[in-house]
């Protein structure tokens, strides 16, 4: 499933705690919209450049990309250092 | 007689190798050089089996200040990463293994097959690295 919500999760050693969530779904619709948008541009370019590697790589980058996007969800990463723990999760 | 061995008769009687590379064949796969059927399969069971690639940085107990980090990969992210590494054009991906040869990597990503990351993820079950006695890196799938 596409991620929605980016957490990122500060702690610091005086117990003040920061925790924001970003609504990245937001990001991923701006970016659809502008992928059908730029979707007949790229069609007609990958059909002129079918002929050398160009256009049949610039055909399949966009599912690609998609199901870069869609495996997103469930990645973390925490960095726990001497003063603050930051920690960002996709879920 | 294996299904394996089987097989490889077969492809001499097809005229598909020759009896000597059928005979570097049979004596691979008796020494367990190639994986037999059941074997693959099971290495594939795993690896569907396996989610994420988990890296973990510890400080070693010489060094309490050190940094924790805690990296957790959903696996196919990193599939769908060398899907997408396949489409870099020529002149692209040679930038890439030239920065990649500068930090002392020398991986060439378009030799990576998907089968080969399948077998690295069943393989990889924990490997740790110590790095100059200050900090421990664990790298495994779960």
């Amino acid at each position: 499933m596409l991620p929605l919500i980016l957490t990122i999760r500060i702690k610091r050693k005086d117990h003040r705690r920061l925790k924001l969530f970003i609504p990245v779904f937001l990001v991923w619709l701006i970016g659809f919209a502008l992928m059908i948008v730029l979707l007949p541009l790229v069609l007609i370019t990958a059909l002129f450049t079918w002929r050398t590697r160009t256009g049949k790589s610039l055909f399949m980058a966009g599912p690609m990309l998609v199901f870069l996007l869609f495996n997103l969800t469930g990645l973390r990463v925490e960095i726990q250092e001497k003063e603050k723990e930051i920690a960002f999760i996709m879920q | 007689m294996s299904e394996e061995q089987h097989k490889i008769l077969e492809m001499v009687a097809d005229g598909k190798i020759s009896v000597e590379e059928a005979e570097n064949l049979l004596s691979a796969l008796a020494a367990g050089e190639i994986p037999s059927a059941p074997e693959q399969e099971k290495e594939l069971r795993t690896s569907a089996r396996l989610k994420y690639l988990r890296v973990l940085v510890e400080p070693a107990p010489n060094n309490p200040e050190g940094d924790k980090v805690n990296i957790r990969v959903p696996l196919n992210l990193i599939r769908a990463g060398l899907k997408l590494a396949a489409f870099i054009p020529k002149n692209v991906q040679g930038r890439v293994d030239e920065a990649l040869n500068e930090h002392g990597i020398n991986i060439d990503l378009n030799k990576i097959t998907p089968k080969d990351l399948e077998e690295l993820m069943v393989h990889l079950n924990d490997l740790t690295v110590d790095v100059e006695g200050k900090e421990k890196i664990r790298i495994f799938c779960e």
